[in-house]
């Protein structure tokens, strides 16, 4: 099974391989900022797969994932204000706490579809959003400055703790959505998206698989957001911000919705940019480089519009070198 | 004498002033193929959509094998026992055959909260893939996409789909529809090959299919049933010719 693993997502296993070694480059050129970059691009590409078993495997445009990682974060945040270190307990409160907020938002937003479905996450959200900015005693808008979490046997404040914490979490995370977008309730969850009428008629209930397929997404939100908030040592309302919820569907429109690999693709690429093209407009063209939007967005427009599938559609067409879409 | 697959007992549905059911009593016995006609705009398929659970009657009752499913949804429906085509092809567009099967495979055993392992490449669905395909013959296309496929064959592999929960009553809703004369022809074979073993309820327009396929026709005008019969007894009857065959004279 493994093997079988390895052969269909061959573009993932690259990923997380690449991953996994980078370290040892950032150490011999001594360019330590580098694995703050990619500790930052796994961690919002981990939100963007969760987000994509709704969204590309699904076909449910949720627009207000960024709440999850928002409560994720704060999970760790407010444990360690009442003093509570432990970060395996602040993960597990994240996986809890975002679990059941998935159920009752999925619940009740997942009766509606199409562009009430994507208002009414975005409302959500937003909710969420200004519950935590009306938390004076945690900061409110200013947000909370805090440690990095105190996870048992991992010291994080030694080197690379953190970053290999990220990835192993990526990596159980890439492992096991790759196994539950082929099993049953994967399968009927990409024919929903396919075809909901078909499959009630079939004698299943869409929406369970939805709700359940929601929960899920919503707790690995959850989780991405309570390690951001040792990454970032702060957590504050804008790691929830609306435009946030946008960046994770950008990242996975770029990457290609229907493949596995499509969110760290788009992640990758997307905050690369984002890091480096304001420095390289100074050089190029320095009248800019303060709205590098200008440049970013046209350049997300021209991926969307004529890389059918994103970045991984266009390296499929290209090379047809067996990246598989997750259906099969 | 045996319980009736599909029991309608004075069935009413309106809408605004507009009678679209108006008390309709209809039994469908099992094995039988049950054709229900009528001109456009009759109703037909406002009755059907009540029988699957898409509207609910305001008044009346409807039974299938003997127990009242009015309050049933459409999921529920379906694992009861009613199987159905839609009038618009209705698949799973991005899926190959195969794995159209497949899911109603899964749908079946209503084993489907599982996470881990693979369903496309498990052996027991596959073969149970393939014999459903095989009840309409097309096992031998079994990896082509649905997206490829002709329009006839996408109507053969939705009325496998329908037979796959082993249904027992199938409803199929104008399978001829925008179908060319060859697979009209193909179509009418394979569902008279069923005769006997699956209880159907044909919504068609294509008369010569009806009665070639039927062993009853009802007959609705109006919203309400107007003749049921034997195909020479409908054939023959004064106010179906008038109401819908068009009299000769």
């Amino acid at each position: 099974m493994i093997l079988d693993l390895l052969k269909k997502f061959t573009t993932l296993w690259v990923i997380l391989v690449l991953f996994a070694i980078f370290p040892i480059f950032t150490n011999l050129l001594d360019l330590p900022f580098w694995n703050d970059v990619v500790m930052r691009i796994m961690l919002l590409g981990m939100a963007a797969m969760g987000l994509n078993i709704v969204f590309g495997f699904g076909g449910m445009v949720s627009f207000g994932h960024a709440a999850f990682m928002g409560i994720g974060a704060y999970c760790a945040g407010i444990s360690q204000y009442y003093g509570i270190d432990n970060g395996w307990y602040q993960l597990l409160l994240s996986v809890l706490i975002c679990g059941v907020l998935g159920v009752v938002i999925g619940f009740l937003a997942l009766r509606t579809s199409g562009i009430y479905f994507i208002m009414i996450t975005l409302a959500f959200a937003q909710m969420l959003y200004f519950f935590v900015v009306s938390l004076e005693q945690f900061g409110g808008d200013d947000g909370l400055i805090m440690d990095r979490s105190d996870f048992i046997f991992i010291d994080l404040y030694e080197p690379l703790r953190l970053y290999y914490l990220i990835f192993f979490t990526l990596a159980i995370v890439s492992i096991m959505l790759m196994l539950l977008i082929r099993s049953r309730f994967g399968v009927i969850l990409q024919a929903i998206k396919s075809n909901e009428n078909r499959v009630e008629a079939m004698g299943l209930n869409p929406l369970k698989f939805k709700i359940t397929g929601y929960v899920i997404s919503a707790i690995i939100c959850g989780i991405s957001g309570c390690l951001f908030a040792s990454w970032q040592e702060f957590v504050s309302p804008d790691i929830m911000h609306w435009t946030r919820s946008g960046d994770l569907m950008i990242i996975i429109i770029l990457g290609g919705l229907t493949y596995l690999a499509g969110p760290l693709v788009g992640a990758i690429v997307f905050l690369l940019l984002e890091e480096f093209l304001p420095d390289l407009l100074h050089i190029i063209m320095p009248s800019i480089a303060e709205n590098w939007m200008v440049i970013f967005g046209p350049l997300l427009i021209v991926v969307v519009l004529f890389g059918k599938g994103g970045l991984m559609g266009v390296l499929d067409a290209r090379f047809k070198i067996g990246f598989n879409k997750v259906k099969t | 004498m045996t319980k009736p697959v599909l029991e309608l007992r004075g069935i009413q549905k309106h809408f605004g002033a507009l009678k679209a059911t108006d008390n309709v009593t209809l039994k469908v016995e099992k094995g039988e193929i049950h054709a229900l006609i009528g001109p456009n705009g009759a109703g037909k398929t406002t009755l059907i959509s009540q029988i699957f659970g898409d509207l609910v009657p305001d008044l009346g009752e409807i039974l299938l094998d003997g127990n009242i499913i009015n309050n049933a949804s459409v999921s529920d429906r379906a694992l009861l026992g009613i199987g159905r085509s839609f009038q618009i092809s209705n698949v799973l567009m991005d899926f190959s055959v195969l794995e159209n099967a497949i899911v109603a495979k899964i749908s079946q055993t209503r084993e489907t909260f599982r996470f881990f392992r693979p369903a496309f490449s498990d052996p027991r669905l596959i073969d149970g893939g393939l014999s459903i395909l095989k009840k309409v013959g097309m096992e031998h296309m079994s990896n082509r996409k649905v997206s490829d496929l002709a329009h006839g064959e996408r109507r053969l592999l939705e009325l496998a789909l329908a037979l796959a929960m082993e249904p027992l009553l199938v409803l199929l809703d104008e399978p001829m529809a925008g179908a060319g004369p060859v697979d009209t022809i193909s179509m009418t074979k394979v569902i008279a090959a069923l005769k006997g073993d699956t209880t159907i309820l044909l919504i068609e327009h294509d008369m010569d299919v009806v009665f070639e396929l039927a062993d009853r026709i009802s007959v609705l005008v109006e919203g309400a049933l107007i003749a049921s019969g034997r195909p020479d007894e409908i054939s023959n009857d004064k106010l179906v010719r008038e109401a819908y065959l068009g009299s000769d004279e």
